[in-house]
Parts: structure tokens; sequence; C-alpha cells
């Protein structure tokens, strides 16, 4: 292309490839991130919750205390971003609170899937109860899709928050919809507050 | 243009225009060659980077899930394609057009979205955060902060547009304050504070090298030039040093420490006819009788040191004898050993022959100045002795008788003889000194024929001899000489043919005109003059045959002859024959400035 430099039509053409080729660079770098943002800001479906603890649920309630639940996916990987703000929910809340992350381990992926790194990750947080969901009929009881959806029962077991708590796919940091679950800790809402879920389906 | 802002920044006031023009292609040239080199590097890092992206999404994100079902991540696909897209034209562009000032702006972008891409990949870690000052560092190594400008742009809009639209994606958070990206943008310009004081300084540093080498280059070439200028001034001077010793007359020689010779020119040739120029060979050139004292001196001057000057002769390779002066000064290269004489060789035989030939004639001049003198002094008592036999004939002395009268006067006429004979050698050494070319005047030969005719009437007419004279015109018969010596001349060979003519023979003279030259002749009916004797005639001394007369012919007249002859620059030759006698032939050059004279106007 730049051998064409020496005549002066060559030169103008020369240009003018230049200038396409720089055009279709940037058009394919801005279709790439608009893709990639598509997808990191697509959240799970939202679903009809029922505000009070499910009384089928095999989880036990724990009475006079906030009760934190998140269903993940331990193959996810945005279940990472979600356990980490998830451990700054619990922060939050304090001895008011207890923690219990239910994990879709189908018995037949539960050597693989129990040994991620994430399991180790979630042993390790204090007051909080891991619970396996091998048929997905936990999460089906709570209205639970996507991995990472947290729930705030407060100490009557009415639900306070339904919804993710990372900003995007995948992404710590402080957002609007973990902002929103401290709320619901800090006090009763007096209607539900719920956020879109970003994560892998649970289904 | 890095140049033209740098420009701006140094002084060219300190140097030349040529220097700073010549900076200036050393500068741009270093410059472009860093540029490429950057270039190459940052395709290769580009590439890495995408890998590393690659790598990074298939480690962190290598699936999506939906229950139990899985398939690759979109981040995996966003890394291989997106990456792909975002190096392949930074990539290109450092191989198709490395060094392009778009090249590098080009890969300044590139190099920032595969940053972002990857501080998203890793799920924006705060430790990828790190990569954009990398980068950064990365790109001033361009040491073009306009680059930098880019990048740091690039970052700040990156900031601005996704703190508006998409403010989680780049800073963890959904609400961000309006002057969030400056708090980001401030630490990228912090550092490129640094990064850009690092870009002028090391452009500037680059332009003094730049500077240094040119003046450097600069130097070199005067020195190379003035290098070729002095060779040839060497050379020149060289090929004038040669072109001397080649044209000067004379041979130059060094010698070697062991005495021998190296000539120097074909001066050295033409003296000896010798191809031999060098080593001791010229010893065997010498002559024997000059080899020993001239080798003797020439090693003594050669051992002490000292000048040498020998005259001696040589015997060529064509056997011919030559006299050759050689002189020879010491000069030394340093220390005693390189002792050498430095000389020259003269052919001084032309020189020598003259010496010999002066040597000569002064001897010559000596016998002739004795023999002048010799006869001058024999005539005077010959003329004593006639004043008193003339006295005794005429009887003022006393009476004699007839037979002692006639005695006496044979005496007397043998006295005379012997007189004009010495008056002759008189004549003839006085003609040899004498005779001076510029005192010739007009001579007309008809008139001193005529002249010269009138003393020999009497002795013509007692003999019975008849004398015929057969001139032409007599105003063509000028020649430019001496009257009087050619007078001599006639008189002499008028002389020689009444003796040599019987009584009743005949003497014929004639004179006439021939092209350029005056024509005379003066035949005798005498007895022939043998070709032996014919070739001896005009050479001096001859004794020719008796006369008739007692007292021998001693010849001078002939060669006396030949003599004044030959000073007018004529011819003088003689044939004889039994029939037509004896006859002498002069040949003068005609005066043409006489005749000229004569034309009719």
């Amino acid at each position: 292309m730049f051998a064409l430099q020496n005549k002066p039509t060559h030169k103008v053409l020369a240009v003018i490839l230049f200038a396409v080729a720089y055009l279709g660079w940037i058009a394919m770098i801005v279709t790439g991130h608009m893709v990639l943002f598509e997808y990191e800001f697509s959240s799970g479906p939202f679903c009809n919750t029922k505000r009070i603890w499910p009384i089928k649920a095999k989880l036990q309630f724990v009475g006079e205390k906030q009760n934190i639940v998140m269903f993940i996916h331990p193959m996810c990987p945005c279940t990472g971003a979600s356990v980490t703000e998830f451990q700054y929910l619990l922060r939050e809340a304090g001895a008011k609170a207890v923690g219990k992350v239910v994990v879709m381990m189908p018995p037949k992926y539960e050597s693989d899937w129990s040994t991620q790194p994430i399991m180790s990750t979630i042993r390790r947080i204090r007051h909080v109860s891991i619970t396996n969901d091998p048929d997905g009929s936990e999460a089906q009881k709570f209205g639970a899709e996507t991995s990472g959806h947290v729930f705030v029962y407060d100490g009557r077991g009415v639900l306070q928050f339904s919804g993710g708590i990372t900003g995007m796919r995948g992404h710590e940091g402080d957002n609007a919809n973990f902002q929103k679950a401290e709320t619901a800790l800090r006090a009763r809402q007096s209607s539900l507050l719920q956020t879109p879920v970003f994560g892998c389906s649970l289904r | 243009m890095p140049f033209k802002n740098i420009s701006s920044l140094v002084n060219h006031n300190e140097m030349t225009g040529f220097c700073a023009q010549k900076a200036k292609e050393i500068f741009d040239q270093q410059m472009q060659a860093n540029y490429a080199a950057i270039d190459r590097m940052f395709s290769v890092l580009l590439f890495i980077e995408w890998l590393s992206g690659i790598i990074t999404a298939l480690l962190l994100s290598p699936t999506a899930w939906e229950g139990v079902s899985s398939s690759p991540h979109i981040h995996v696909l966003v890394s291989i394609w997106l990456g792909l897209a975002i190096v392949a034209l930074p990539i290109g562009m450092a191989w198709l057009a490395p060094g392009a000032t778009t090249t590098r702006h080009t890969i300044a972008i590139g190099q920032i979205l595969m940053t972002a891409l990857l501080i998203h990949l890793t799920g924006g870690r705060l430790e990828t955060h790190f990569l954009i000052f990398g980068s950064l560092t990365f790109l001033a190594f361009y040491t073009d902060w306009t680059v930098l400008l880019t990048a740091s742009i690039l970052v700040a809009l990156d900031h601005i547009l996704r703190g508006i639209y998409l403010p989680f994606s780049v800073y963890g958070v959904t609400y961000v304050e309006p002057w969030r990206w400056m708090e980001h943008s401030a630490w990228v310009v912090f550092a490129d504070i640094f990064l850009v004081n690092r870009c002028i300084m090391d452009i500037k540093e680059r332009w003094r090298v730049a500077e240094r080498q040119a003046k450097l280059e600069m130097t070199n070439e005067i020195i190379e030039s003035e290098v070729v200028h002095r060779t040839f001034q060497v050379t020149q001077s060289e090929e004038r040093f040669r072109n001397l010793c080649m044209s000067v007359p004379m041979v130059i020689f060094e010698s070697d420490k062991d005495g021998g010779w190296e000539v120097v020119g074909m001066p050295w040739f033409q003296l000896t006819s010798s191809p031999i120029s060098r080593g001791k060979e010229w010893w065997t050139l010498l002559v024997e009788v000059d080899r020993d004292r001239t080798l003797e001196s020439w090693k003594l001057a050669l051992r002490q040191g000292t000048e040498w000057a020998q005259e001696f002769r040589i015997r060529t390779d064509s056997g011919e004898v030559k006299w050759v002066r050689g002189k020879a000064v010491p000069y030394s290269t340093g220390g005693t050993s390189s002792r050498r004489l430095i000389g020259t060789l003269e052919d001084i035989t032309d020189r020598r022959d003259l010496e010999d030939n002066s040597r000569k004639m002064m001897l010559m001049n000596q016998r002739d100045d004795f023999m002048a003198m010799l006869a001058n002094d024999l005539k005077n008592p010959i003329v004593g002795s006639n004043r008193v036999l003339s006295m005794l004939t005429e009887g003022k002395i006393g009476s004699l008788a007839k037979e002692h009268q006639q005695l006496l006067v044979k005496l007397i006429e043998g006295n005379d003889e012997l007189l004009g004979m010495i008056e002759h050698i008189i004549s003839v050494y006085r003609y040899d000194r004498d005779v001076d070319a510029d005192e010739f005047e007009n001579a007309n030969i008809a008139n001193l024929i005529k002249d010269s005719i009138k003393q020999f009437s009497t002795a013509l007419a007692d003999r019975n001899i008849k004398l015929l004279i057969n001139i032409g015109d007599e105003d063509a018969l000028c020649v430019k000489g001496n009257n009087e010596s050619i007078r001599i001349v006639l008189v002499n060979l008028m002389d020689n043919a009444l003796k040599f003519t019987p009584e009743n023979g005949t003497i014929e003279i004639l004179a006439h005109r021939q092209e350029d030259s005056v024509m005379l002749k003066i035949n005798n009916s005498g007895s022939r003059i043998e070709g032996e004797q014919r070739s001896k005639l005009f050479e001096r001394p001859i004794t020719g045959e008796e006369g008739s007369g007692y007292l021998p012919k001693v010849g001078l007249g002939l060669y006396m002859c030949r003599q004044i002859v030959d000073a007018h620059k004529g011819q003088i030759s003689c044939s004889s024959d039994s029939q037509q006698g004896t006859t002498f032939i002069i040949s003068l050059p005609h005066n043409h400035a006489r005749e000229t004279s004569f034309m009719p106007v």
C-alpha cells in the first residue's frame, strides 16, 4: 500500500485505502465492544418472588435474624464477583444476619463442581452455610433463575430484597444493585427492592 | 515532526549551515530507525497481548453456563476476534509502513485499546489497570511525546464516554461524579509529565549526538579532502621530481648500504646504454685504469660519510668510452647504519674533449708563433746576404768575373725564392690566426685576376707561355671576401701554374657564374699530378716533388689557399690528367647583396 506512494495518483489512492482501512478498523472495534457490553449488561429474567420464606424449602430460616441467601452456579465465571459482593453485604449486615449459599450441584457433576476454587472461597466465609441444590428445586422454590441471585429476608421471614448485587457480569465494585441490597438490610422496606441479576442461568 | 519541535529547543546559531543540515540528516535517520524499531517491538508486544487476552479469557471465563450445559464464554470470543481486530491494523502498519507518524499513533491507539480489553477480561481488576502506565512507558520509547498525547487523550476520552454511558465498566461503580474522569486522567497526566520530559530530554540528547557526529563527519570529510588534496600535491610533486630526474641531463643515484647504486631515470641508460641500474654492477663499467682509484674514493666516502667527487671513465655497452664526473653528498635517514650517499653522474666527455682540443690548440699556437718567429729571424740574414750579393754583382765592392757574377745572381735568386717561401710561411701562420669573417667585403674576381696576372707578364714572356683568360660577365663575379686574401690565392695558383708549365705551354684562366657560386679554374699544360699526391696537395706540411731548382718545395702555398678558401666558405680542388694538364678549381659563394645593389631600379 505504501509502496504506491511514489506517484501522486497512487498517493491519493493509498490515502483513500488507508482511510477506508482505518474506518473499517474503528467500526470493527466499536462493534466488538458493543457486542461485549451488550452481553455484559444482559441480566437474567425477572421472576415472581413470594415475599415470605418458602415454607417448603429445605433451607432452614433462622429466626430473629436477617437471612441473606444467594444462589450460585459454581462453574459460572461471574460467580466470583457475586461472592465477593456477597461478602461485603454480610460484613455490612454484621451479626444480625446469617448468610446462606445455595450451590447448584447436580450429582452427576458434584465431584467436579464441588472442587472449584469458588467453593473454597465460600467455605472460608464466616457465618455462611452452604447447601447443595442437586436438582434445582430449592432455586425453583425461591424463584432464583440466575447465578448470583441474592434474597434478603428480615427476621420475620419477609423478603426485602431480590436480585443481583453486581453492576454487570463478573465485575466487582460498588454499584447500585449492591446499594439497594444494603438499603434492604438497614431497614424494612414497604415494597420489595429488586435488581437485575448478572450471571449464568441456573436452569 | 519531532525534529521540528526540538529544533526550537536547540541553538542552531552555533552550527554552520552545512553542519546543521548534516546533523538534521543524521538526526532524522536515527529517529526514523528508532521509530521503525519501536514499531516492530510494539507489533510483537501487541501480538503477545492478544495471545495473553485469549489465555486470560480461557483461564478466567472459558465457558458460559445454562444449568448443566455450557458454551464458550463471550470473553473467549471477544479476546480472539475483538483482540484480533484491535491489533491487526497496528501490526500491519508496523510492517508495511515502519517509522511513519501514522503508524506509531495507530499503535498507541491499539495499545490503549488492548490494555482496556485486558482490563475488562480480568473483570476490571485494579492490578490490570497498571498496564495503562506500562503502556505509556512503552510508548515513551518512541521519544515522540505526541504519541503519548494521543494515548493519553484516548484514555481520557474512554473515561469520559464510559463515565457517561457505562461508568461501571471503567470505574466499577454505577454512579460517578462528573469530574471523576479527570481524577483518572490526572494520574495519566502525572505520568505523562515525566515521560514527556524524558522524551524531550532524549530528543535533545539525540540531537546533540547527531550534531557531534555531524561535526565529526564534517571534520572527517575535511581531513579526507585535505588528504586527497595533499596526496594529489605529493603525487604531483613526485611526478615533477620524476620528470625532473628523467629530464635532467645527468644521472641521479642513491647508494645502498653495500655501496651499490639505485639509479633514477633514463639518463643512466642514455649514458651507459646499460640496463643495469642497481647494486654494484656499475663497478664493472669502470675502465680498468680508473677502477681502483674510483672505487677506493667511493668506499672511503661511504665509510666516512663524506662528500665524494671523482672524474672517471666508463665503457658503455656499445664499447664507447665516456668520461663521467660523479658527485655525491651524504645523508642519513637515522643512525649510522642507514647512512647513504646521494649524488649525480654527469657525462663530461665533451668537456674533456674540448679541454684536450684547447690544449692541442694552445700547443699548436705556440708552435705557430715559434715558426713565425723563426721564419722572421731567418728572413733577416737572407735579406742581408742578398744586399751584400747585390752589391757584389753590381760591382760596388769590386769587379767580378762573369761566371762569378752569374753564380751570385743564381744565389740571389735562390735567396729570393727562399725569402718568398719564408713570406709564405709567415702569411700562412698569420692567416691561420688572423682571418676574420666580419671584415669581408665585396670582391670582384675579374678585377682580382687582372690585377694578379700583371706581375707574371715578364715571366710568361721569358718562357713563351701563352696565357688565356676567359671571363664572363664581370659584374656577376662578385664574392664576399677579403680582396687581399683572394689575390694571394690567385697569385699562388698562377705561380704554381707558371712553375709547372713547360716553355711554350699554355695557362688558361676561366671565371664564370654558376648558380650561387663563382667558379674559377686555372689550368696549366704541365705534367700530370698523381692521385695520391693530389689528395695531399692542400695539407700541411707537404713537400712536393723537386722542381727544376735545387730547393725543395715546401707546399705551404696550396695549404694557405685552402685555408683562405675555407674561410670564405668555398671549395678548392684539383684535377689532373695527361691530356688536359692540371686544373685548380675554386668555388666561392656569390655575393647576392652586391649583385642586387647593381640592379636597376
